[in-house]
């Protein structure tokens, strides 16, 4: 059988973190004397060296499904890696103290990836409830009798939809399309619509948008003797800006500020930070739809052709990038919501 | 290098996270497409010829690159040489989708940044360590 040797090596060698790693006494297989070695422990796969610098592992053993236990041995502090299956090798090592010795069957006897894939999967599931009490709670505070009487099967957007893995802070570099920079940050990394992490993804994209909104602000006080953009619409709107950041393959992520005021369609709380994951955007004529991963559709509306929307999608998978930059009305105005 | 591949082979039977017959196509010059069954299990990827027990070949799952190519097609590249790619190409874009996010997760590095993640946002809603119940808070690897 194949195996991607290559890649091991330098799965081996390469600078990233080891579990553990220090020097242990290996007893050989058919010889059986007790062989120094040093050994480098990362994730599932056990490599040992012949030297600390030797540039490429003698061996590696892999650990998945193994258990390790202290054994009877004429070599002092020594340790045997065993496994279940028919005819398998059992290695025996040897650490150099007490200290060594405890430290190392630690290490491999957790070092199983089902063994994580367990505390991970456990973890993810306290989160969730987690969150979900936490939005129960909120959504019994949501005020909104805009939203209330204004469309009857409103949804509460926060604990409804999922919240799924999100990635941590891009650099601006990542946002710019940078292929592999974006691919590879973004998308391996997880995210999360709890509301501390979403404010602070809000404070971090919202910069831009303050920015854009000021200078679009300052154009239309240019436009303003002409009767622009302000003098045409209802003076109960008032500008909002949208931003739609792609932060998986195909999952956006939405944003929505408001004079500073986060709201997001469907839970307006003001001074808020919230989100919900996108699966669709769409223009329906001069109306914007948007559909979350949980199926809720939201649609938002634009009073006319002048008025944009300042967004940004950026879809990886193809590492397309489009920017638009338009205001949008208030979210509180739009005159309905699709569910 | 030598490695123990008893275990391995015994890993290739265990039931996987994902199984498929899927077109494959390994970087060695002149190799074409070839019908393979591939099977998921932990940070593994096993390639058998599909009426065959024991997997062709096997390739670890770090410090791996999957890359979305053209329609219903997906690569594995490593790290060290990204040019050298393996190539999938599933019956439909939705399948090709889902084995991009399964291998995307499927790594012991992924694995770990999450159980950081994890435990980071719990820690700050409730104020406690969720891994003190299984006696790992200590451990390096789990640290921020």
């Amino acid at each position: 059988m194949k195996l991607n040797e290559r890649s091991l090596a330098f799965y081996a060698t390469c600078d990233s973190p080891a579990d553990n790693s220090g020097f242990l006494f290996k007893k050989g297989e058919r010889n059986t004397a007790y062989h120094r070695r040093w050994f480098v422990l990362k994730g599932n796969m056990l490599f040992y060296f012949e030297e600390r610098e030797s540039r490429e592992p003698v061996g590696a053993i892999i650990l998945e499904g193994c258990t390790v236990e202290l054994c009877e041995a004429a070599e002092e502090f020594a340790f045997a890696i065993k496994f279940d299956c028919a005819k398998s090798r059992t290695y025996i090592l040897a650490a150099e103290s007490q200290a060594s010795m405890e430290s190392w069957v630690k290490s491999l006897s957790r070092a199983s990836f089902d063994y994580l894939r367990l505390v991970v999967k456990e973890l993810e599931k306290q989160l969730k409830e987690m969150q979900r009490e936490l939005a129960g709670g909120r959504s019994a505070q949501r005020r909104s009798p805009v939203y209330q009487a204004g469309n009857r099967k409103i949804k509460p957007a926060l604990g409804s939809d999922a919240p799924s893995p999100a990635p941590e802070l891009p650099t601006s570099t990542a946002l710019s399309g940078n292929a592999g920079g974006a691919g590879v940050l973004v998308t391996d990394s997880l995210v999360c619509l709890g509301p501390a992490y979403f404010s602070k993804l809000h404070d971090w994209y919202g910069r831009e948008i303050t920015e854009l909104r000021r200078e679009w602000l300052e154009r239309q006080s240019h436009e303003v003797g002409r009767g622009g953009l302000f003098g045409k619409m209802k003076p109960a709107l008032k500008p909002a800006w949208l931003r739609v950041i792609c932060l998986r393959d195909i999952h956006m992520s939405l944003l929505c500020q408001r004079d500073g005021e986060s709201v997001c369609p469907g839970n307006c709380l003001p001074g808020s930070s919230s989100g919900f994951l996108l699966a669709d955007l769409m223009w329906e004529g001069s109306q914007l739809v948007l559909t979350s991963v949980s199926g809720f559709r939201y649609l938002l509306l634009c009073p006319g052709p002048c008025l944009t929307l300042p967004f940004l999608t950026m879809d990886l998978s193809s590492s397309d990038q489009r920017g638009f930059a338009q205001p949008l009305t208030s979210i509180d105005h739009c005159q309905s919501f699709a569910v | 290098m030598r490695y123990n591949e008893r275990e391995l082979l015994s890993l290739a039977r265990q039931p996987a996270e994902k199984a498929a017959e899927i077109l494959m196509r390994v970087p060695k010059k002149g190799s074409v497409l070839k019908k393979r069954l591939v099977k998921l299990v932990v940070n593994f990827l096993f390639y058998f010829r599909t009426d065959e027990a024991e997997p062709l070949g096997a390739l670890l799952l770090e410090h791996c690159r999957i890359t979305k190519e053209e329609e219903n097609v997906f690569s594995i590249s490593f790290i060290e040489d990204p040019d050298r790619k393996y190539s999938f190409e599933c019956d439909t874009e939705e399948q090709c989708q889902e084995w991009i996010e399964a291998l995307r997760r499927a790594s012991y590095e992924f694995m770990r940044r999450s159980l950081i993640f994890y435990r980071n946002e719990i820690q700050k809603m409730t104020g406690k360590d969720p891994l003190e119940q299984y006696g790992i808070s200590e451990e390096a690897r789990f640290q921020l």
